[in-house]
């Protein structure tokens, strides 16, 4: 126990001594959170917020034409601006393509009138009377011009406000035709019974609705944190190696197990302390900078449960690199290249459901893959025996690449 | 009962990357008492054969006894009998030169008041006290060298491993540690000493062997090495007789 003792008191030393070390366990982590919560959270937020400004010009100047102003008004995406009297088709495109505004909608003169005859004749066609539909004039098609910068994702969301309300005017303009041609009296909207949609995040728990972007980068990065430490663990377990320390170790009463099992203990507990600034940072830092806060509703100690098994894993990795690399350069360069890789498919950086199917399925080889699952199961899914099957993956992980180190290095030495 | 501290059989040990046996039929004795000169060129087979003694190496076949005992078998009674003073400086640098000292200290297992007294004695013995808390990378190559014996010897071992133990340092420090060897080779303590300063081992040495290809070449005390070949005139040149002038630079 003694011995222990003292080796952790050596590895706890040069921890503490290596300041640039400790920086780059503690605080780079806790930047990453900062910057990728706050990247992430201005992302969805470009989706509610009148972030995207839009132009419409409006030569119906009747019901197509005030529903659809109206309606993208409302949505909270848009920030409208109704053309002027002097603006033409033409002006319209050049202010989106000068980029004065990303989205410009044109309604031409006539369209209310065109639906309305439009639908009209079509009922009147379907009860019976004689009516060439080919004739009623079309008018040009409403058309939107965008900004080639805009993502898919606000074309889709453009498109489907576009046809929300035009949908609405179509069935209000039916009602309307129908209540005209039938003796039955006039047809009220609200007569009828509709479906209702209702959108239900599932969890275990029905604590909490959905997930939002700290709910996945406290755990994301924290994780990527906890995996980076395998530079420090390899490059101190070479270094020791090269300046010939750790082969003095193994002359003395001391076996390889000890040595391991005092650096598993310090870097257990780095890894402890880099959650707890972060968990920290998230719960109350992240308020006050105006992102939502990290809430674990009781579930900390799980948190923790799911903390410990990562940093096993990750001590077991950083131990099986210093193992075969040989020189500091092999194991930062290796070892930073592997856990980017590993938590770029394990859905760090991007959900793994949004990547391509080979991706996809390639990230349950990935440890980061497991924790963060993990933690999905305790902070979100609310499911604590959904963590066992991941902390195992965990456990086997580290006991294989612990289990191959402490071979490796007992077949050269006694 | 025999007094062999070592006691070396037909050792043999090849390295996969080199392709030859470093070792190749080693037999070598060192009695109780002794200071052992360990000589011979590089790739010779020294580095290694202190490497398996000391425990840091298995050995391809061959029998290697340690006060008697099995080296691999009764490692950790060996451990704790044993001081090395390997030929890197393997203390920590960013630690001070007290921090260095009880840590490994307390590795032997050393009670922490005798290990506290051992250290302040040590330092005072080699006039190092008002660096005890001076981080060892300030320290020039001397000083260190001179911790990384105190190291070895903190613990005053029964046999002390001493791997080129003065190389690259200045005279002053060289002379502390042969004093100090030999001072505590009158303590009793057996020594294997390897080195490439002949003239160092001819004044410090009880008994010398000459490796070379990975067997033992030549044996002796000092002054009967140089009796016997009466043309060499010192340990040095009768070296040179047995080995050759020709360059060794593989490491071993």
């Amino acid at each position: 126990m003694r011995r222990l003792t003292f080796l952790l008191y050596k590895d706890l030393l040069l921890l503490w001594r290596d300041k640039a070390g400790l920086m780059f366990l503690f605080v780079m982590p806790l930047v990453l959170v900062l910057v990728m919560t706050g990247i992430q959270k201005g992302a969805i937020d470009s989706t509610t917020t009148k972030s995207i400004s839009l132009t419409i010009l409006d030569d119906d100047k009747a019901e197509v034409g005030r529903t659809i102003v109206s309606e993208l008004q409302a949505k909270n995406m848009f920030d409208v601006t109704i053309a002027d009297s002097t603006a033409t088709i033409e002006t319209l495109q050049t202010s989106v393509n000068k980029g004065t505004h990303m989205i410009g909608v044109y309604i031409p003169s006539g369209t209310t009138e065109a639906m309305y005859n439009g639908l009209q004749d079509g009922i009147a066609k379907a009860l019976g009377a004689d009516i060439d539909t080919t004739a009623t004039e079309i008018p040009s098609t409403i058309k939107i011009y965008l900004d080639p910068t805009i993502n898919s994702t606000f074309r889709t969301t453009l498109m489907c406000y576009m046809r929300e309300a035009y949908n609405k005017m179509e069935k209000r303009f039916m009602f309307a035709a129908i209540s005209q041609m039938m003796p039955i009296g006039s047809l009220n909207e609200s007569d009828f019974q509709t479906i209702d949609i209702e959108e239900v995040t599932q969890t275990t728990n029905s604590l909490r609705g959905k997930a939002n972007v700290t709910d996945h980068n406290v755990p994301a990065w924290t994780l990527f944190a906890i995996f980076f430490i395998i530079i420090s663990l390899s490059s101190g377990i070479i270094m020791e190696r090269q300046d010939g320390s750790f082969a003095r170790l193994m002359t003395m009463p001391c076996s390889y197990t000890l040595y391991l099992l005092s650096k598993v203990l310090v870097y257990l507990l780095v890894c402890l302390l880099q959650f707890s600034l972060i968990m920290m940072m998230g719960k109350w830092l992240f308020p006050a900078l105006g992102l939502p806060a990290f809430q674990t509703h009781g579930m900390l100690f799980y948190c923790f449960v799911v903390v410990v098994f990562s940093a096993l894993a990750a001590i077991g990795y950083g131990l099986l690199i210093s193992t075969f690399a040989t020189t500091n350069q092999q194991a930062s360069i290796f070892g930073a290249i592997s856990v980017v890789l590993f938590s770029a498919i394990g859905g760090i950086w991007v959900p793994t459901f949004l990547m391509p199917k080979f991706l996809n399925l390639m990230s349950v080889i990935s440890p980061l893959n497991w924790g963060i699952e993990a933690f999905y199961d305790v902070v979100l899914r609310r499911d604590i025996a959904g963590i066992i099957p991941e902390c195992a993956t965990l456990l086997i992980f580290s006991v294989i690449c612990f289990v191959i180190a402490i071979m490796a290095k007992g077949r050269k030495h006694c | 009962m025999s007094s062999n501290i070592i006691h070396i059989e037909n050792l043999k040990k090849s390295y996969s990357d080199l392709n030859r046996f470093v070792l190749s039929g080693l037999d070598l004795d060192i009695d109780k008492g002794e200071i052992y000169g360990f000589l011979g060129p590089n790739g010779a087979g020294k580095t290694t054969t202190v490497n398996i003694i000391s425990g840091l190496l298995k050995a391809d076949s061959g029998k290697v006894e340690i006060f008697g005992k099995d080296y691999i078998k009764e490692r950790d009674y060996i451990k704790l009998h044993i001081g090395l003073v390997p030929q890197n400086i393997a203390l920590y640098p960013e630690l001070t030169a007290y921090e260095n000292l009880i840590i490994f200290g307390s590795i032997y297992g050393i009670n922490s008041l005798v290990l506290k007294q051992r250290i302040s004695d040590l330092l005072e013995l080699f006039s190092l006290t008002e660096f005890r808390n001076k981080k060892v990378v300030h320290f020039s190559g001397g000083m260190k060298r001179i911790i990384n014996l105190m190291i070895g010897i903190l613990h005053k071992p029964e046999l002390l491993i001493l791997d080129e133990p003065t190389v690259g340092i200045d005279v002053q420090s060289k002379m502390t540690i042969i004093e100090t060897l030999k001072s505590l080779n009158n303590e009793g303590v057996t020594m294997l000493y390897t080195s490439h300063n002949m003239e160092e081992a001819q004044n410090l040495c009880t008994k010398v062997g000459f490796i070379d290809g990975g067997k033992l070449v030549l044996e002796g005390t000092p002054d009967d090495i140089i009796k016997n070949n009466p043309e060499c005139g010192n340990l040095e040149n009768v070296y040179i007789k047995i080995t050759g002038k020709s360059l060794r630079n593989i490491e071993d």
